[in-house]
């Protein structure tokens, strides 16, 4: 009897295992692939392709979408930030920045508080230069005969501010 | 009918094609899902799956390579998800020591489907999924190592062991095809 390794007896013998199935197996399949067509009719090739095409159209939509609201965010928020105070109706000035002494709590707040006939023009922002903050008045600070600022004026202070 | 034209019938839906490409590759396809798994019935629960899957798959045959290699690798699909249900790919491990395999040569030449059943059966589901995807369907290791999640040691591992166990088998245990032999040998 001639030796074999066990590798080729299997792959020389895997034949013999071939064996038909039972009628029900066949069944099984038909009725299965008949579910499967009456639930889902199979799209032609030509709706397949308009499908294709669709998917591309409404990726390229969902980015122009989102290009879109990021392009208008951006710009609202630019446009908001000079017409913010200009619809408050407050004043937009700057304060100098200083160390205080240990004085009491009013006298915080009566250095703080610029008196109404003492109020300056804005001045632009000196870049580099840290001694200066922006602050927005309330009512209470803001005199009567100063007119509320229109956005024109707002707009040419963050021209200047920017350096435009 | 030629295999183009059954082919192009099933790309259709057509049911007469589908019955013809069944027919055709049943019988092989059935002998492949019991190699993997020990109950017949399992087998041809296997079988009604992977042929739903070719009928509804088959635009995704392109024509280049064989029919039934593509039908074949649907078909070992299903039975190692089928396997991965039933968890009974787990505990695959891989061996330390050097098993000497090149010495033991088997005695028998010609084995009968019930042998290979039978033999395959007394084979741990690690060692036998391995050695029928290398032996049988002459899968790498690096790609049983992918379809099993399994390293490659282990793969070869597993295969060094499934090789042990049937070449004691054979060596050793009645199986059956052995008696039939034996009784016929008496006979004449």
């Amino acid at each position: 009897m001639k030796n074999k390794d066990v590798f080729d007896l299997f792959r020389e013998n895997e034949h013999k295992l071939a064996e038909q199935p039972g009628p029900a197996v066949w069944s099984r399949v038909a009725q299965r692939m008949q579910a499967v067509d009456t639930e889902q009719p199979r799209p032609s090739a030509h709706r397949l392709h308009v499908r294709q095409v669709g998917r591309v159209f409404a990726l390229a939509a969902a980015i122009a979408l989102v290009l879109g609201l990021a392009v208008s965010f951006l710009w609202v928020t630019d446009t908001s930030e000079d017409s913010l105070a200009a619809l408050q109706g407050n004043v937009v000035e700057l304060e100098e920045l200083a160390l205080l002494p240990t004085p009491a709590a009013e006298q915080v707040t009566a250095a703080a508080v610029v008196p109404a006939a003492q109020s300056q023009p804005a001045r632009p922002i000196r870049e580099g230069v840290a001694g200066q903050r922006l602050v927005v008045r309330t009512d209470a600070t803001v005199p009567a005969t100063v007119p509320p600022p229109t956005g024109d004026t707002a707009r040419q202070e963050r021209s200047q501010r920017v350096g435009r | 009918m030629t295999e183009h034209e059954y082919i192009q019938a099933c790309q259709q839906q057509q049911p007469l094609g589908q019955r013809i490409v069944y027919e055709r590759y049943a019988p092989t396809m059935l002998g492949v899902c019991r190699r993997y798994l020990n109950r017949t019935e399992d087998a041809e629960d296997v079988l009604v799956e992977s042929f739903c899957k070719v009928f509804q798959h088959i635009g995704q045959y392109t024509g280049n390579g064989s029919f039934e290699g593509w039908i074949r690798r649907i078909v070992v699909n299903e039975c190692l998800m089928f396997l991965r249900k039933q968890h009974a790919l787990r505990n695959a491990y891989e061996i330390q020591e050097n098993i000497d395999l090149h010495t033991d040569q088997n005695i028998v030449s010609e084995l009968a489907a019930q042998d290979i059943l039978y033999l395959l059966n007394q084979l741990p589901m690690g060692y036998r999924t391995v050695f029928n995807l290398y032996v049988l369907e002459g899968y790498k290791h690096r790609e049983i190592a992918e379809l099993m999640d399994i390293s490659i040691n282990t793969s070869k591992s597993q295969l060094i062991l499934a090789k042990k166990r049937l070449q004691e088998l054979l060596q050793h245990v009645q199986y059956p095809g052995a008696k039939e032999r034996a009784r016929r040998a008496t006979l004449d």
